[in-house]
């Protein structure tokens, strides 16, 4: 049980985080903002309880998962707080909404492997989802990935990302030959297809690496990632000569100087914001993120590399790549092929996403419009990637 | 599913990898790429923290308010230029749209620092409530009156004037011409911008032009140097040098000066003597001559930069152009600010001084928190070589070629200079050079000046660098 | 002191704090790693006595087999510990590990299983010492 006492450490770590990052914004405004204390106990007292709930009914899963969210979450909702408190606030009831479906996950779901029957009804539910975006969607910051049902706005591609890789898993778990691929493959390709339509490009980067990622694992053979890289590079060329949308984004990737007034000035500004905040960065709420578009949501990681530097920036990509280490080693001790899948299926949509859009914010790749999960404002992100991990703490909790 | 745990150990390290990419990325971009954007104009930021404080004031030497600002509202100031156009070009602008320039912008960070000390004790005498911020000052080494003067002195014409301080380096007076008024910037920015005769090039440090007769200075240490015997060697002058049945080169108006030495054909500016001792030289030591003055090389220089002057390199056959070069014509090209240095180093027995505008940065309440100390650069070349050119200079304006330079009761010291230039046609005058400094005995003030298409050199540029020379020796 | 500074020294608190963080979870997670190893050896270390050996052929009293993580008992081959007995059915129960406990699991069998004369139903934790009859064999279980 000395597990225990790693964990608690780690724990009040998290709440000492969320102390001080709070305390700084309070002190920002004079005399002193109560708001931000408010946030910070209500912050703690959620992880607090949640990790508590986890604890008790089910001990036996892997609990570092919870506790990286929850730090990601705590750092998110901080820097939230200081751009625009109504979306900080709107951000913990998300969180606190994700929390509850990842604990609802384990400990009322039965045991996952009885979910891989429902191939076809995943297939089915994948394509809808995909196509409801080009289909009925709504044309927001350049891309058509939104859709208003009742009022309230989300992305159906979100959730269409959790239903693939269930299809994925399903599919690929009875791999014996070349000829079980050839489903899944063209699957993958129509996916890929409408996200482009949509100019979601940065989904379909993340659907890409997601599948070469799973069918690696699946089939543990080389040549057939290479042949995906290279289909890849096809389809890439080929969207570049079809779609206006695909050259513009390489053009501003190449050079964004030249547009900084109007074709690149997201990327501009973004990368204006870092180079702006040093190494320790130039302190939170010192920063001026009214410059930078966006930013509660893809560029938040500009925001905090400009306020709290570059140092912290590492710190959160090593933070993501914990996350995914635990979330694997939950594949490894997982008993059956499509538990196996799922993990490494949902494990590489979080890290897939994580480099798409890190990538993107610095130009090392060129920019999509795609959110850092837990860190960014949005309840879709929230709630998929809540779910994602939910999943794999019930396949860890099994495992062992 | 064969060997699980290998084959996700070896994604793992893949992801692994990327993550260590997008790592180092973002530290090549930190360290390689942010500090050369991190002043980019679309950096806004940058803005809003030079809003923060009050910016600093620009005075000339004696404590002349030149440039200054006043704030308008939490969100704004405005810079106030005291004379305009006189000093736009040595000053700089700030402006939120066209960006920021000369001075100004050498200096940003100074003109917004604030003094540690000062803000700690006003934080604690106000007790922690806004006071205004004010940003340190600068104590410049212009010279109001000279500046004025010179800008003055030029007229309706092109051209540039550069006064330096042989001793310390210290700018007295840079002007270029035409210019404009920096207070205006949103009202005429469109006329300013597109208007042909590009007011908003700095001539003074940016303009290249050939330097004619007066880069035969040079040329003359250069024969010093190289070539023994030379106070004694003479020729016969008949106003023509011929190379070949095409190419020849003569004197101005083709005159013919007849049998003179080294001290006569500086003094009357001898184009033959002159072309003949290029070829005599050799290209690749006058250009050493050149190079020791700094022409192909950055100037270091404090709070300007300075455009490269050039001297070309050629065959040894090439002997028209050899001879040309010798003479600043061919494809010499050079700003008025490197001349400036030429005359102000053989002024000062051979030792170029390092260029400098700003003499101090004082803190808002006056203390004065640095100062630029003079710095030579290198000796060019030695202390008796100098005095033979400046005994020539002084034959110069005595009894050659630029007399209109004289000042009553001060011993002027100068080379004219008449430059042909090929640019408009073969039809437009050639620029008017005067380099020079004063008094003789004990060099207070070297310059240069240039007007453009100004036809002679001892008549236009001359008569302008006598009333300067006026201006600042006679109090 | 001016506001620029502080945030700055709060800035390098938070990053120092998240860099805390990172390195306490990586310390951990290195021991787990060389933990596990430790742990193995310790479960070789539980097992089933056979107390009566039943009708099983294979079976002699006093034996021991050892539970890795887990065995199934049942009359059937495919079973980790095929018992030969009528009584038996053909997957009657299944032993596995959870978090350092043994449970005991009812396979839905036909004559029921018992630990410590209690029939259960379902599964039951089993703790060192319980003894177990399924069908005509007893064994005790060591951990």
């Amino acid at each position: 049980m000395n597990t225990n006492k790693d964990e608690k450490k780690l724990l009040r770590y998290t709440y000492l985080l969320c102390l001080v990052g709070f305390f700084n914004l309070a002190i920002l405004k004079k005399p002193f903002d109560k708001g931000a204390m408010i946030m910070c106990l209500i912050t703690c007292l959620l992880i607090g309880y949640s990790y508590f709930i986890i604890r008790k009914f089910f001990s036996d899963g892997d609990k570092y998962i919870f506790i990286f969210s929850s730090i990601l979450a705590s750092i998110g909702i901080i820097v939230l707080y200081r751009i625009e408190t109504a979306a900080a606030i709107k951000q913990i009831i998300w969180f606190a909404i994700g929390v509850t479906i990842f604990i609802l996950i384990v400990v009322l779901l039965p045991d996952l492997k009885r979910f891989d029957k429902y191939k076809y009804v995943y297939l089915v539910l994948t394509i809808i989802l995909m196509a409801m975006g080009t289909l009925f969607g709504n044309e927001t910051l350049g891309a058509r990935n939104w859709v208003s049902i009742a009022g309230l706005s989300f992305q159906p591609s979100e959730f269409g990302k959790l239903f693939l890789v269930a299809y994925l898993a399903s599919s690929l778990k009875d791999y014996e030959s070349f000829k079980d691929l050839i489903e899944p493959a063209i699957v993958v390709m129509v996916a890929l297809g409408f996200m482009v339509l949509q100019k979601d490009l940065g989904s379909a980067l993340i659907f890409f690496g997601i599948s070469v990622t799973m069918l690696y694992i699946a089939t543990s053979k080389m040549k057939y990632v290479i042949i995906c890289f290279g289909l890849f590079a096809v389809g890439a060329f080929i969207s570049y000569g079809l779609f206006d949308h695909v050259r513009l984004r390489f053009l501003i990737w190449k050079d964004p100087w030249p547009y900084a007034t109007n074709k690149s000035y997201q990327i501009v500004q973004s990368l204006l914001a870092i180079a702006s905040g040093g190494l320790t960065g130039s302190g939170l709420g010192m920063g001026y993120p009214k410059y930078v578009p966006v930013c509660t949501t893809d560029f938040i990681f500009s925001i905090i590399c400009e306020e709290l530097g570059i140092l912290m920036g590492f710190a959160i990509i090593l933070l993501y790549f914990l996350l995914f280490y635990r979330c694997m080693r939950a594949a490894i001790y997982a008993e059956d092929n499509f538990s196996r899948l799922i993990t490494v299926g949902y494990s590489a949509m979080i890290a897939c996403q994580v480099f798409v859009i890190v990538g993107g914010v610095i130009n090392m790749i060129p920019l999509t419009g795609i959110t850092l999960p837990l860190v960014s404002y949005g309840g879709s992100s929230m709630l998929s990637t809540f779910f994602a991990l939910g999943i794999i703490q019930k396949i860890s909790e099994e495992g062992r | 599913m064969k060997d699980i745990s290998d084959n996700i150990k070896k994604v793992m390290i893949i992801f692994l990898l990327c993550f260590i990419g997008l790592i180092s990325y973002i530290t090549y971009f930190e360290f390689i790429v942010a500090p050369k954007i991190v002043s980019s104009q679309y950096n806004q930021r940058l803005w809003d923290k030079r809003n923060e404080v009050l910016r600093g004031t620009i005075y000339d030497r004696n404590m002349k308010a030149l440039a200054k600002s006043t704030r308008i509202d939490k969100g704004s100031q405005k810079r106030q230029y005291v004379e305009g156009p006189a000093f736009a070009h040595a000053l700089g602008y700030l402006d939120v749209k066209y960006g920021i320039t000369g001075l100004e912008k050498k200096y940003d960070k100074e003109l917004i620092s604030t003094n540690v000390k000062d803000t700690l004790a006003d934080f604690i005498k106000s007790k922690g409530k806004n006071g205004e911020k004010c940003g340190n000052n600068l104590k410049t080494t212009l010279d109001y009156n000279l500046q004025k003067k010179a800008y003055e002195l030029l007229g309706d014409n092109r051209g540039a004037v550069v006064a330096l301080n042989p001793k310390t380096g210290e700018i007295l007076a840079m002007v270029s011409k035409p210019s404009f008024d920096p207070n205006y910037l949103n009202e005429n920015w469109k006329n300013i911008n597109e208007n042909k005769e590009r007011p908003l090039l700095n001539r003074a440090t940016s303009g290249l032009y050939p330097p004619g007769s007066t880069f035969k200075t040079i040329t003359a240490v250069s024969a010093l140097e190289n070539v023994s015997g030379i106070m004694d060697k003479r020729i016969n002058d008949t106003g023509v040098l011929e190379f070949n049945s095409k190419e020849s080169l003569k004197n101005y108006n083709g005159e013919a000066l007849g049998d003179i030495g080294f001290e006569e054909a500086f003094i009357h500016s001898s184009n033959v003597y002159f072309g003949n001792l290029g070829i005599e030289i050799g290209n690749p030591k006058l250009k050493e001559t050149a190079e020791k003055f700094y022409f192909n090389k950055n100037i270091p220089a404090d709070g300007v930069t300075i455009e490269n002057s050039r001297f070309p390199t050629l065959k040894s056959y090439e002997k028209g152009n050899i001879a040309q070069s010798a003479i600043g014509q061919g494809t010499v090209l050079t700003t008025p600010m490197e001349m400036a240095l030429v005359a102000s180093t053989i002024a000062n027995d051979g030792i170029m001084m390092k260029p400098c505008l700003v003499k101090e940065v004082q803190s808002s309440k006056g203390e004065v928190l640095q100062t630029i100390k003079p710095e030579p650069i290198q000796q060019v070349t030695t202390n008796g070589n100098a005095k033979i050119i400046k005994d020539f200079m002084r034959k110069v304006v005595e009894e050659g070629t630029g007399t209109a330079a004289a000042v009553e009761n001060i011993n002027v010291c100068g080379k004219t200079g008449t430059a042909d230039h090929s640019d408009e046609g073969s039809g437009a005058l050639p620029h008017s050079w005067f380099i020079g400094f004063a008094p003789y005995e004990d060099p207070q003030i070297a310059l240069a000046v240039i007007i453009e298409d100004g036809g002679q050199g001892g008549i236009a540029a001359a008569n302008v660098a006598s009333g300067i020379f006026r201006t600042a020796l006679i109090k | 002191m001016s506001l620029g500074k502080l945030s700055s020294i709060f800035a390098i608190i938070i990053i120092a704090i998240v860099y805390m963080i990172i390195f306490t979870a990586l310390k951990i997670m290195n021991k787990d790693i060389k933990g596990s190893g430790r742990r193995r050896v310790k479960r070789n270390s539980v097992g089933l006595e056979i107390i009566k050996p039943g009708n099983s052929a294979n079976l002699r009293k006093g034996g021991v087999i050892p539970i890795q993580k887990e065995i199934t008992i049942g009359r059937r081959s495919g079973n980790t510990f095929v018992l030969d007995d009528p009584y038996v059915s053909s997957h009657h129960a299944r032993i596995f590990a959870k978090n350092n406990e043994y449970i005991l699991e009812d396979l839905e069998s036909t004559n029921g299983t018992l630990v410590n004369e209690v029939k259960i139903s379902g599964r039951k934790y089993l703790r060192s010492g319980d003894i177990i009859k399924i069908g005509n064999t007893v064994l005790k279980f060591i951990g």
